[in-house]
């Protein structure tokens, strides 16, 4: 199982703080992002570019509290207990 | 008196005279000729215009933590900065409430004015907080 912290719109979309995801096949962030949009289809605009499959432009991905910057981030593989987060430009007060 | 650090905080759980008289009872308060304070604050309409009725702060507090004290360690290097502290709050506040201290103490103004300025203009764009401004027309919008 993965944990998801859910922040902002995600927050609001899922009416949850935070979630566990049981991952089956590849473990990693392409199957978390699916099991996400199955059961938040509203995460897909969010979550995906527009007629394409990659990952918004506009998403980075925290796993364990650090911000991965990586070229294709949907292969990043994730581990039992690894806590995600999907996070959009910040907006300070 | 306690020391304050800099950091994510609850609504409520700090103000700016503690943050102040933190900044006083600090050892090097002897070397400090200036403290120069900016108070950010909720107001009552929109950059686009609307009216807004509240706004809602949410924050990924270890990455924030961790991004606010880059900001400060950055800042504090620099000469004459004598203390840096950044304060940033998080929860639902109404009009006028306060949302975000950054309180700098230095030698002198002048390098005090530089380094609130620059606190003021990072933390915007750099810690992992989100604003969400609900209008009084029922709407809300999350601001990127």
């Amino acid at each position: 199982m993965v944990e998801v912290l859910y922040f902002a719109e995600f927050k609001m979309i899922t009416g949850k703080k935070t979630e566990r995801f049981l991952l089956q096949k590849e473990k990693n962030v392409k199957e978390l992002i699916e099991l996400l949009i199955k059961q938040y289809p509203k995460l897909r605009n969010i979550l995906i570019s527009a007629d394409t499959t990659t990952l918004n432009d506009s998403i980075s991905i925290a796993i364990n509290h650090s911000i991965k910057n990586v070229k294709n981030p949907l292969s990043l593989s994730l581990n039992e207990n690894d806590i995600v987060a999907f996070l959009l430009p910040v907006s300070g007060g | 008196m306690k020391n304050i650090t800099s950091g994510i905080y609850e609504k409520g759980a700090i103000n700016l005279n503690e943050i102040m008289n933190s900044l006083k009872n600090q050892p090097q308060i002897s070397n400090v000729g200036s403290i120069l304070s900016f108070t950010g604050i909720v107001r009552n309409t929109s950059k686009e215009g609307n009216s807004v009725s509240s706004l809602t702060i949410d924050a990924y507090d270890e990455l924030a933590n961790k991004s606010i004290e880059k900001i400060c360690n950055k800042i504090k290097k620099r000469q004459g900065i004598i203390d840096l502290k950044l304060i940033h709050l998080k929860g639902s506040f109404k009009i006028s409430e306060d949302l975000v201290y950054v309180v700098v103490a230095s030698a002198h103004r002048e390098e005090g004015f530089k380094a609130l300025r620059d606190t003021v203009e990072r933390y915007k764009t750099e810690i992992e907080v989100w604003k969400k401004e609900e209008l009084c027309d029922g709407s809300s919008d999350w601001h990127h």
